[in-house]
């Protein structure tokens, strides 16, 4: 079965990250979801990428924050796209995360994403991207949320436009 | 000729020297791919004509390199489905900085895949891995890859046990 694996590095991440695994349910797209920490659990980091790959991930989704190595953690265990989830704690809310998770070496590529809310549903949304690839009942889906979304907008604008 | 699977576009030729990393990653790996300039501000009806028809023309990814206000990469996935990776091009006044967070803080729904600024390389490894998710033969490529990189690696630390960092930095900096 093919799936998308969803890695937090503490429970901290936890609601943040419900939002990345609600979208994915919204879109009827399986995933699995665990917390592994690239610093306090690296064994269990390394054996959930094996077991994981085996079963059938497509695409690796990982979130941490501050000194955010977790995504590179994966990169570095898998050549299944990583995706990294920088997350919005600490005294630099997300920018040092951010910092650690883009700036990765050639060779090791992490796909960043948004700091945060914004960035956990668009890590949903690009592994989707990714399996639509050939998964046209998925792409048809994803379609018609983009329409949706400008729909959503004309909606918004109408409450308070003013036109003359 | 394979196939072409991946578009490489830039707001700029000044860009280029940067962006033909991505083009060369591809062509090692086999991976059919384009190479143009569009830009989102100087060029807005091509861009969206490139992104609308990326998908019809066989396209998988698209690769955007843009730098300072770079709006490239998250209009061109304002127009498709298909992944968006952007290339956060290093500037004289901010160094990047500016790039990278116009390119990363895209809103809900509309993601692009952010790689390190200047990291063209990374982002042809990474549209090579997001084809190769599904695709075993490209998988196989990557694996092999990666494990030259291991190599490359190992070399250089026997190399560094048996010269010794003095006579290693020498030879580093012939």
């Amino acid at each position: 079965m093919k799936f998308v694996s969803i890695i937090i590095s503490s429970k901290n991440d936890y609601e943040t990250m419900l939002e990345c695994a609600n979208t994915l349910k919204k879109f009827g797209v399986p995933y699995e979801f665990i917390i592994s920490s690239a610093h306090r659990s690296p064994q269990r980091t390394k054996d959930y990428i094996k077991t994981a790959e085996e079963k059938g991930c497509q695409v690796f989704i990982a979130a941490a924050g501050m000194a955010a190595h977790l995504a590179s953690v994966v990169a570095s265990h898998t050549t299944k796209p990583v995706i990294g989830v920088p997350m919005n704690m600490g005294d630099l809310k997300g920018e040092d995360a951010l910092l650690s998770t883009v700036m990765m070496p050639p060779g090791m590529p992490v796909a960043t994403v948004s700091i945060g809310q914004a960035g956990a549903i668009n890590s949903a949304y690009l592994a989707m991207q990714i399996i639509a690839l050939n998964d046209e009942e998925l792409r048809i889906k994803l379609a018609e949320d983009r329409v949706a979304r400008a729909r959503k907008v004309e909606l918004d604008s109408s409450d308070i436009e003013v036109i003359l | 000729m394979s196939k072409i699977e991946v578009g490489i576009i830039m707001g700029s030729d000044s860009d280029l020297p940067v962006m033909s990393a991505a083009a060369e990653i591809c062509h090692e790996l086999g991976i059919g791919y384009e190479i143009d300039i569009v830009s989102a501000h100087r060029t807005p009806q091509k861009l969206v004509e490139y992104a609308t028809s990326a998908k019809s023309r066989g396209l998988k990814v698209i690769i955007a390199g843009a730098g300072g206000a770079a709006h490239l990469p998250g209009m061109v996935a304002s127009e498709t489905s298909l992944p968006v990776i952007g290339v956060p091009i290093k500037t004289s006044s901010l160094d990047g900085m500016d790039s990278l967070l116009s390119i990363v803080q895209m809103p809900g729904g509309v993601p692009v895949a952010t790689v390190a600024i200047n990291g063209a390389k990374n982002a042809g490894l990474l549209a090579a891995q997001i084809i190769g998710a599904s695709d075993a033969n490209l998988q196989e490529k990557i694996i092999a890859y990666k494990k030259s990189m291991k190599e490359e690696v190992n070399q250089k630390s026997q190399n560094l046990q048996k010269l010794g960092y003095k006579k290693y930095l020498q030879q580093m900096n012939k």
